[in-house]
């Protein structure tokens, strides 16, 4: 795992820096999903994007864990 | 169809993002690393052997010092009159010692005296030239000059007594002087200096602190579901909180830590905690990790700051 990330004095664990991380990732994947139309073929958008989100932070945190030692 | 195409999509994405969450979780509570650890030093409490006066501080705030350097001087005059007084005393018992020694040679001769008194006059007596009771006397004497001798070389027995014991006060006042010099029994660091030149130092009172500069190791605090993931001799990375990066092993992991929902109560009895069973928290137990030899910065550490340790082992083999 990787250490800490301070922000003004608070350090952030690394659950909290794979969060952060995973959101503009998330936010492009999604935009462009919405790009290719691929939404449209989606029931229950709201469910599909929130799994999405959970799927690139679990992949985010893997990795971390991954490439750290 | 196309709705059920739509739905088969939905639903293969939340059962992607239920089994990686599952997996990233597990990681993420599993794996054997901690945010809590710190850099501990072996830390020396000195303190005086003999009270007395500080009169010479020779060390500063932060310094180094090497194992047998002199850290302070206790005014030494003190014992330095006793020792004088424990000698004279040596004389005095070794004095007494020559006297019983004079006493026994008088008390041989008197003795030997009587005893050839007494010989002549039974020689008188047999003759009957003396009355029986002189010659009752003459055997008295020769009792009383026996009980004499006997009691002169008890007394020579308890005078050498006094000369061991009157050496071995000597050699104790001897050992108060050496002590006035406080030593380092450790190579180290002098650390929150707050005792001065002129104080009163008292037997046993705690002068300085000294941090053992071989001693630094790092303390992980695991929680106790990581545990079964570590092992003695485990490689460790570790960071400091300043950003350093450098390698240790598990050089072992503590036997006990107290129980904190059991202490003791009012007559003895138990006093547990009544605690919300939905929230368990995990205990932690301190996890001991030797830094590696060849850190080049080992003297930049310092004991008690904040370090992230992770194991890694574990995370090879998976």
């Amino acid at each position: 795992m990787p250490i800490d990330f301070e922000v003004g004095g608070v350090y952030l664990p690394p659950i909290a820096q794979a969060l952060l991380l995973a959101l503009p990732i998330f936010m492009a994947l999604g935009w462009s999903l919405r790009r290719l139309g691929v939404l449209r073929f989606v029931w229950h958008e709201a469910l599909f994007e929130g799994a999405l989100y959970v799927c690139v932070c679990a992949v985010v945190i893997l990795v971390m864990g991954a490439s750290s030692p | 169809m196309k709705k059920y195409i739509a739905q088969l999509i939905t639903l293969a994405v939340v059962l992607l993002a239920l089994v990686l969450g599952w997996f990233a979780w597990e990681h993420y509570t599993r794996s054997p690393w901690t945010r809590d650890a710190r850099v501990r030093a072996d830390v020396v409490t000195l303190s005086a052997d003999v009270s007395g006066l500080i009169a010479s501080l020779r060390v500063q705030d932060n310094q180094h010092v090497s194992k047998g350097d002199l850290l302070l001087q206790i005014d030494p005059a003190r014992y330095a009159l006793a020792v004088e007084h424990a000698r004279r005393s040596v004389e005095v018992a070794q004095a007494t010692m020559g006297q019983s020694e004079a006493a026994i040679i008088a008390s041989q001769a008197q003795l030997k005296q009587r005893q050839s008194e007494e010989r002549r006059r039974r020689s008188l007596k047999q003759g009957f030239a003396i009355s029986g009771e002189e010659w009752e006397k003459s055997n008295t004497d020769v009792a009383i000059a026996q009980a004499q001798l006997l009691s002169n070389q008890a007394n020579l027995g308890l005078a050498q007594a006094n000369v061991q014991l009157a050496k071995a006060a000597l050699t104790q006042a001897e050992l108060d002087l050496q002590r006035t010099r406080v030593v380092a029994p450790v190579s180290g660091y002098v650390t929150n200096l707050l005792t001065r030149q002129g104080d009163y130092a008292s037997t046993g009172g705690a002068l300085l602190a000294l941090v053992d500069s071989d001693s630094f190791y790092v303390s992980g605090y695991f929680e106790e579901t990581k545990l079964p993931r570590i092992a003695q001799g485990n490689p460790v990375r570790i960071q400091l909180m300043s950003g350093e990066t450098f390698t240790g092993t598990v050089q072992s992991i503590a036997f006990a830590i107290t129980d904190r929902e059991n202490a003791p109560g009012s007559r003895l009895l138990a006093n547990i905690n009544p605690s919300y069973t939905w929230v368990k928290l995990a205990q932690r137990v301190p996890v001991r990790i030797q830094i590696d030899p060849a850190y080049a910065a080992k003297d930049r550490l310092r004991a008690g700051t904040t370090a992230t340790v992770t194991v890694l082992e574990q995370q090879e083999q998976r």
